[in-house]
């Protein structure tokens, strides 16, 4: 992952705050969101948004890593400075969501787990990765 | 066969098209296209007086195939409206499109033998039926006034018959999947499930069983081959002279004379 | 307990009919011992299961939205309390931030009632069944209906994440050290196991792309609670309760972990109240919680 200083995409991150709401600059980078993901997020929550503030809107977007928050909140809940970087995470999905780029094939997802899963693990599964 | 209104244009009268002699003209829009059609004709039968004719998205002109779901909207108004075209009569400002047919996930294989249970059957047929977000758009488009989202809100749910019986009114028109966000098909999902449902959670009735057994036994074969053995005259003639249940006979009362073939 | 059975309005939500349905009978039977009556809403659809994090997804509240009306119509028309009562954590979650979102933002509420056509006009207080126990039943008074003797039982409450969090908006209890099961449990008379993992995420809907991480999270949660003595976890959530209970089938992850049954809340609350508990389902656990409590269930499957 390289930074670029020179390229920033001031545009898009505005875009994305008005879209969840939260406010990007607040963070202060103490990293407690980091210390509490379970999901043990690899760019970690912190870290993404320290892109954001960088201005490296691709690089936060592309993460690999935002997938695999499950919305659990922990770091929204202990966040100091009020921000939320699960909203800001489900944002950068969203995008690709709206850009027609989902994470999970309905045609080819296991038959098994649809059958015998909790419904709610379908629902709040397709909200989040399709 | 035409006849001639006060401002001399022709109306097709006949088996097609009788407005009242005093119908006025108004304007509506086919597609985009301007057209003066009698007032108190259906949208079907006003596309057939400005000279469509129609080899699909007309079907029983009754109101129950579904072939001819129509999108329509009153100049103005931000309401889309829906209706089917052989049953809404055309407003002055109608600005309408047909839908005779809209791209749906039909289930083309559906194995009513399976053991797996009708809730995870839908389930795994239809794994986009958990992508409703309750917008209820499906509900307010159906010509049929079901209440789509709720018998979704069903099959989610793993009711199956209960999604079954209230979708029953369904007439596949595919309007309800033409304006679903979640990509859902519906109409193609009810169908499947009263498939699935008459099959699986009916419970049998011991009688149709019987009279299948009786059918299957041969016991009307000699009926039949007596039918078959008659020309054309004697056939009118027993269909004319057959003995008839009055219409307003109380059910299982009325026994005809002759039960020589009961 | 009273004369007269109070009626609550009740939202199930698509899992409680399927596959948490032990969840349902089991809370429903446990009410009637209480001297309350779950009054399901006649026509509900499925809230969406997760409440929208970002602020310009105003479809995630349509359904929501259409469940707070149904229940509002519901209340004025028989003249109860305007309260909905909820059993799934995922519900509760999503029908409360509904409901405090229109509190806060009148313009939200506007535009979602005038795209959906319909009139919500925000009376409704969505609590759960948790909430009702304590703050309108009372713990002191459930424990004088307990039956059972339970100090036998070493029991560690699980929270999971969306009972509590955000606080702000739910309001049930502290999200980092909460009381309301060790309380529950207490009024019961278990021995309540107090452990670090309690409200650590399971993996939640994670199952469905990674579910070697939920197996990871999972046993990282029992494995926790089994070091601190408990023999059994009890939760509020179906998901929570699938992915602690089903995982356990990962035969590598939990090689050293003996299973461990997750049981509902209400599950044990009918074991507590001495209740036959034949229809609950215990049976269909992945890790069999009768032979602990010498539960009765129905081995057939007859009940489903």
């Amino acid at each position: 992952m390289l930074i670029n200083p020179v390229e920033k995409d001031q545009k898009r991150i505005s875009e994305l705050e008005l879209a969840t709401g939260e406010s990007i600059s607040d963070c202060y980078q103490c990293g407690k969101c980091t210390a509490g993901c379970p999901a043990s997020m690899d760019p970690a929550p912190s870290v993404l948004i320290q892109f954001l503030k960088l201005g490296q809107f691709e690089l936060a977007k592309n993460a690999e890593s935002i997938w695999s928050c499950m919305a659990c909140l922990t770091c929204s809940e202990r966040c100091p400075k009020n921000v939320s970087p699960a909203a800001i995470i489900e944002g950068l999905k969203n995008l690709h969501l709206r850009d027609m780029d989902p994470r999970v094939n309905l045609e080819t997802m296991s038959r098994d787990f649809l059958a015998h899963s909790p419904q709610m693990a379908i629902i709040s599964g397709f909200r989040k990765f399709i | 066969m035409t006849k001639c209104t006060e401002d001399n244009k022709p109306i097709m009268v006949g088996d097609r098209t009788i407005p009242p002699p005093d119908a006025r003209y108004i304007t509506i829009s086919i597609m985009g296209q301007p057209y003066e059609v009698p007032e108190t004709l259906t949208i079907l039968k006003a596309m057939e007086f400005v000279g469509y004719q129609f080899k699909r998205g007309c079907g029983c002109r009754g109101g129950i195939c579904g072939a001819c779901g129509t999108f329509y909207r009153i100049e103005g108004e931000h309401t889309l409206k829906t209706g089917l075209a052989c049953q809404t009569v055309v407003e002055p400002g109608m600005i309408l499109a047909q839908v005779p047919f809209f791209p749906s996930n039909r289930a083309s294989e559906l194995d009513l033998e399976t053991k797996m249970p009708a809730d995870q059957q839908i389930a795994t047929m239809y794994p986009e039926i958990f992508r409703c977000v309750g917008c209820g758009t499906c509900t307010r488009t159906c010509p049929m006034d079901i209440d789509v989202m709720g018998y979704i809100a069903h099959f989610k749910r793993g009711d199956i018959m209960g999604g079954a019986e209230q979708s029953f009114d369904c007439i596949m028109c595919g309007l309800c999947a033409a304006r679903c966000p979640a990509n859902i098909s519906q109409f193609n999902v009810a169908m499947t499930a009263r498939r699935i449902a008459s099959v699986k959670l009916t419970p049998k009735s011991e009688v149709t069983a019987a009279r299948a057994e009786q059918v299957r036994s041969g016991r009307y074969e000699p009926m039949l081959a007596e039918l078959c053995e008659m020309d054309k005259d004697e056939l009118k003639k027993l269909y004319v002279e057959r003995e008839r249940e009055p219409d307003l006979a109380k059910p299982g009362e009325w026994m005809p004379e002759d039960q020589t073939h009961l | 307990m009273s004369e007269k059975t109070v009626r609550v309005p009740y939202y199930p939500g698509c899992t409680m009919k399927t596959k948490a349905l032990g969840f349902e009978r089991s809370a429903m039977d446990c009410a009637e011992v209480i001297g309350f009556e779950m009054d399901e809403l006649k026509d509900w659809n499925c809230c969406g299961a997760s409440y929208p994090l970002t602020k310009d997804n105003l479809m995630g509240l349509t359904a929501p939205t259409n469940i707070l009306v149904e229940a509002e119509r519901r209340c004025q028309k028989e003249e109860v309390d305007p309260n909905l009562l909820t059993l799934c954590v995922f519900c509760y979650n999503t029908l409360k931030r509904t409901e405090f979102a229109f509190g806060q933002d009148e313009k939200k509420l506007e535009t979602i009632n005038a795209f959906l056509d319909r009139k919500y006009e925000g009376s409704i207080r969505v609590i759960h069944y948790l909430e009702y126990l304590r703050d309108v039943i009372g713990f002191d008074n459930l424990a004088k209906m307990v039956k059972t003797d339970m100090s036998k039982y070493k029991v560690a409450p699980y929270y999971g994440c969306l009972l509590l969090k955000p606080q702000k908006e739910i309001g049930l209890d502290d999200p980092e050290d909460p009381v309301i099961l060790h309380n529950f449990l207490d009024a019961l008379g278990c021995k309540v196991i107090d452990f670090p993992a309690q409200v650590d995420c399971c993996g939640s809907y994670l199952v469905m792309r990674e579910p070697e991480k939920v197996s990871k999270l999972s046993y990282d949660i029992l494995a926790d609670a089994n070091e601190y003595g408990a023999e059994t976890l009890v939760t509020a959530c179906p998901l929570c309760q699938s992915n602690l209970d089903q995982s356990q089938g990962d035969k590598v992850q939990f090689a050293d972990l003996d299973g461990m049954p997750v049981l509902y809340f209400t599950q044990l609350l009918a074991i507590a109240f001495g209740l036959d508990t034949k229809t609950h389902l215990l049976e269909e656990h992945h890790i069999d919680p009768r032979p602990l409590f010498e539960a009765s269930g129905s081995s057939d499957g007859e009940s489903k």
